[in-house]
């Protein structure tokens, strides 16, 4: 048992490794080859020094986050690994692991029920009818651009122009209303008062 | 098992209550304020008739030029005639209409208001205090008062608030008045305080000015008599009289003196007629409610301007539901506008006046 956890450290060891030197490979480490390239291609070799000095820039502004990313996937990969050991004792993850630290076919029937659980929890939030508004809303949308295009091979063009959704607002943003003239001042004003929102 | 509680409210929902006052958004600025301000700005008779000539937009001053070209522009032709004429045969004039900035605070019981309120809705409809049907029946009472008073102010001015109405600065048809006003440089007439029997009289005074000093404002289409409603009224009753003769009784036989008598009228109907659009030898008679009494002015429509900064930043209104915050049953309706007049050219308006 004590060679089994020792195998998986050496596991977690090499992983890590792996990683860095790929990190490493990635940047470039031949500055004179480039620099003779360069010089071949015409370029003095004051001109292609410069040439070398912005791409390594540009190289590790590039490579910076190259590696941001790469670190945030490791740590990601750490935290659920630490997760799942939390949740399993260490006994029962070496029962769940063979030779090869994978689970066994057997075991992985397991999953299933914490996950079963994970998804009533999911289902639960879903349900929240704000969640169940957003999945009809998404679905009716992708049904009108479905019905848009039908229309489109009919030969139909509609909402061209985006509709209007405070139509109140449109209308002010033009001209002065006109009042009409008939009736007395207070009918007039109660006519142009009568659809504000 | 969760079926059971599923009629139950949630526990968000549980925590609201029914009865939670709800606030209108109440305050509207710049072109969102237009709703509520141009009915205040728009609805007053002189406006909505378009008796005079109206320019929204403005900020705070607008320029407008107009432009005079002597008559003498044709130039005898032929050999030795090649000079050019001097540019004084070309002027350019400018009047300025500058806005007052004024302003409507009022607040209002909604107690008081209730009545008319419900009146106004019917037995079957029921709207909330906080509806927006609401609020624009108290901001429409609020802007006709508005509106009934810049009918006035475009006309008589008013003491310390608007000192820019076509007749007058203070609200007092007077020399001082119209001195300050912005008809101040109009071609003047003196007439006599009107009535019924010498109405048709003091207009054809006015109309003989024109017709001796201001020849050529009469072939303008948009030329207007501008009276009070008792004038056109007095207008009214003398045209459905007209047409009598020269009565004589014994006394006056003996003394010379003689009476008016009354005519068939206009149309020879007397006063059994309904009469539309006023006019006085083909000038249009409009009757404008903000006009003094004893006052005429001839003046094309073109020539009398009245600003606003109507769809501009510096409109605003608002309804503030103050018995939401201090426990009164009031409601606030403010209202934040500029108005201006000015005469093109006075010179060519002509101002019948009794003093």
């Amino acid at each position: 048992m004590f060679r089994k956890r020792k195998l998986a450290e050496e596991e977690y060891v090499e992983e890590t490794t792996t990683e860095t030197t790929e990190t490493e490979e990635s940047t470039p480490d031949s500055m004179e080859q480039f620099i003779n390239l360069l010089v071949d291609m015409g370029l003095s070799a004051e001109q292609a020094e410069a040439v070398h000095t912005m791409a390594m820039e540009l190289v590790d502004v590039s490579g910076g986050e190259t590696i941001t990313e790469e670190v945030k996937e490791e740590t990601k990969v750490e935290a659920s690994r630490q997760e799942r050991g939390s949740r399993r004792s260490p006994r029962r993850e070496f029962s769940r692991r063979g030779t090869t630290g994978r689970p066994s076919r057997q075991m992985r029937n397991e999953e299933p029920a914490h996950g079963r659980r994970a998804m009533s929890e999911q289902r639960s939030e879903r349900t929240s009818p704000t969640q169940r508004l957003e999945v009809q809303l998404r679905r009716q949308r992708r049904e009108m651009a479905e019905m848009r295009k039908q229309l489109i091979e009919l030969g139909a063009q509609p909402a061209t122009r985006g509709l209007n959704n405070a139509p109140q607002r449109r209308e002010v943003s033009g001209s002065v209303p006109t009042p009409s003239a008939e009736g007395s001042i207070q009918d007039r004003v109660n006519a142009m008062l009568k659809n504000v929102r | 098992m969760n079926n059971r509680y599923n009629s139950l409210p949630s526990r968000r929902s549980r925590r609201e209550l029914s009865n939670n006052p709800q606030g209108l958004p109440g305050t509207y600025a710049g072109v969102l304020s237009t709703p509520f301000i141009a009915p205040a700005l728009k609805t007053a008779d002189t406006l909505v008739k378009g008796y005079v000539r109206q320019i929204d937009g403005i900020s705070f001053k607008a320029v407008l030029s107009a432009t005079s070209i002597a008559d003498d522009v044709i130039q005898v032709g032929g050999a030795s005639n090649c000079a050019f004429d001097d540019g004084n045969s070309v002027t350019l004039s400018e009047s300025i209409l500058t806005l007052t900035d004024l302003k409507v605070n009022e607040e209002l019981c909604r107690a008081t208001m209730l009545n008319s309120w419900q009146e106004q809705l019917g037995p079957r409809n029921t709207a909330d205090w906080s509806s927006p049907e609401y609020r624009n029946f108290v901001m429409g009472q609020v802007a006709a008062k508005t509106a009934a008073g810049v009918e006035n102010a475009i006309w008589k001015g008013s003491n310390g608030v608007f000192a820019n109405g076509f007749l007058s600065s203070d609200g007092v048809f007077d020399d001082d008045g119209l001195a300050a006003s912005s008809l101040a440089n109009a071609t003047t007439q003196a007439i006599a305080a009107m009535t019924a029997a010498n109405v048709l009289q003091q207009i054809g005074l006015v109309y003989n000015k024109a017709a001796t000093d201001k020849s050529a404002i009469l072939s303008k289409p948009d030329l207007k008599f501008f009276v009070s409603n008792k004038t056109a009224a007095l207008y009214r009753q003398a045209i459905a009289t007209a047409g009598g003769g020269i009565a004589f009784d014994t006394a006056g036989l003996a003394s010379g003196a003689a009476t008016t008598t009354t005519g068939q009228g206009y149309n020879n109907m007397v006063t059994n007629q309904a009469f539309g659009a006023l006019n006085f030898l083909g000038i249009e008679i409009a009757e404008c409610p903000g006009m003094f009494d004893d006052a005429i002015v001839l003046a094309q429509t073109e020539n009398l301007i009245v600003g606003s900064n109507l769809s501009t930043d510096y409109t605003e209104a608002s309804y503030i539901q103050t018995y939401l915050y201090d426990g009164s049953d009031n409601v606030r309706v403010t209202m934040r506008f500029g108005l201006g007049t000015v005469a093109g050219i006075a010179a060519d308006a002509i101002v019948g006046k009794t003093f």
